[in-house]
């Protein structure tokens, strides 16, 4: 009974990953100065400055970031998935109605400007830790991030308020 | 209609419930302990590959770490899979992204 797999053949991450490449040739660029790299990086965080796509602090108070990423995390991973699962892009366009070469404009957006309405932190083995932060912004749905323990942003993506 | 999507993500778990297209929740499967024991162990050991500021990399994927430990993975998700045919009713449908990608590891 709806038990057996399926697997949606024909998804692309070549498009993800071009919009990611474009963003981020200009944007690493201006951000080589940026008083929030320098001061990730005076802490020890490696954050890969030239395929950075946006920096900020979120309503924690806590620096975070989104680079282009790959299959496993970052903007590659969050619109297309790890080349077996769909990924995202189709949800922010449903829910939010953010266009795949926008999502990183909107995910920085709703980082700053949106509502915390819950911030777990959660233990990953091995003594580390990760943040799952839940926002609302405007609309129907929350925008919920996955956060490496230093500010990387994993993943990404729309979830129905609940009823 | 709700469709059951299982797909491993950082700090998820490989259980998503999706409404319209959208991911959801749905007391349904979220209250329900055994899928959630079930969810909270596939987001402790998929959680486990990540690891940050290593090897000069803001993060790096595990995925050695992945193979070894795929057997485990794959019970995991067996045994989702076959909780939610015992749920199932007819009002929802199951996608599993992730048991032909781990046994091809």
């Amino acid at each position: 009974m709806g038990s057996g797999s399926k697997f949606h053949g024909g998804l692309s991450t070549r498009g993800g990953s071009q919009d990611a490449a474009a963003d981020s040739k200009t944007v690493g660029r201006s951000l080589a100065n940026n008083a929030l790299i320098k001061e990730l990086q005076a802490k020890g965080a490696r954050i890969n400055v030239k395929d950075t796509l946006f920096i900020t602090k979120d309503k924690t108070g806590m620096i975070v970031w989104l680079e282009k990423g790959n299959a496993k995390g970052g903007l590659q991973h969050i619109l297309d998935g790890n080349g077996k699962t769909p990924g995202h892009a189709a949800d922010f366009k449903k829910a939010f109605g953010v266009s795949r070469q926008n999502v990183p404009t909107y995910i920085k957006q709703v980082v700053k400007n949106g509502k915390l309405v819950s911030n777990k932190t959660i233990s990953v083995g091995g003594g580390r830790l990760g943040y799952e932060r839940v926002y609302y912004y405007n609309g129907r749905y929350h925008l919920v991030t996955g956060v490496g323990t230093n500010g990387f942003i994993v993943s990404a993506y729309p979830v129905k308020l609940k009823k | 209609m709700y469709t059951i999507k299982i797909m491993n993500e950082f700090l998820h778990g490989a259980i998503w419930v999706y409404e319209d297209g959208i991911p959801s929740s749905w007391d349904k499967i979220d209250a329900d302990p055994t899928l959630s024991d079930l969810n909270r162990q596939t987001m402790e050991l998929y959680a486990s590959y990540f690891e940050f500021d290593t090897n000069g990399e803001s993060y790096t994927y595990n995925e050695s770490l992945e193979r070894q430990t795929k057997g485990e993975m794959l019970s995991l998700i067996r045994k989702i899979k076959e909780r939610l045919h015992e749920l199932n009713n007819g009002d929802f449908e199951v996608e599993d992204y992730e048991t032909e990608r781990l046994m091809n590891l």
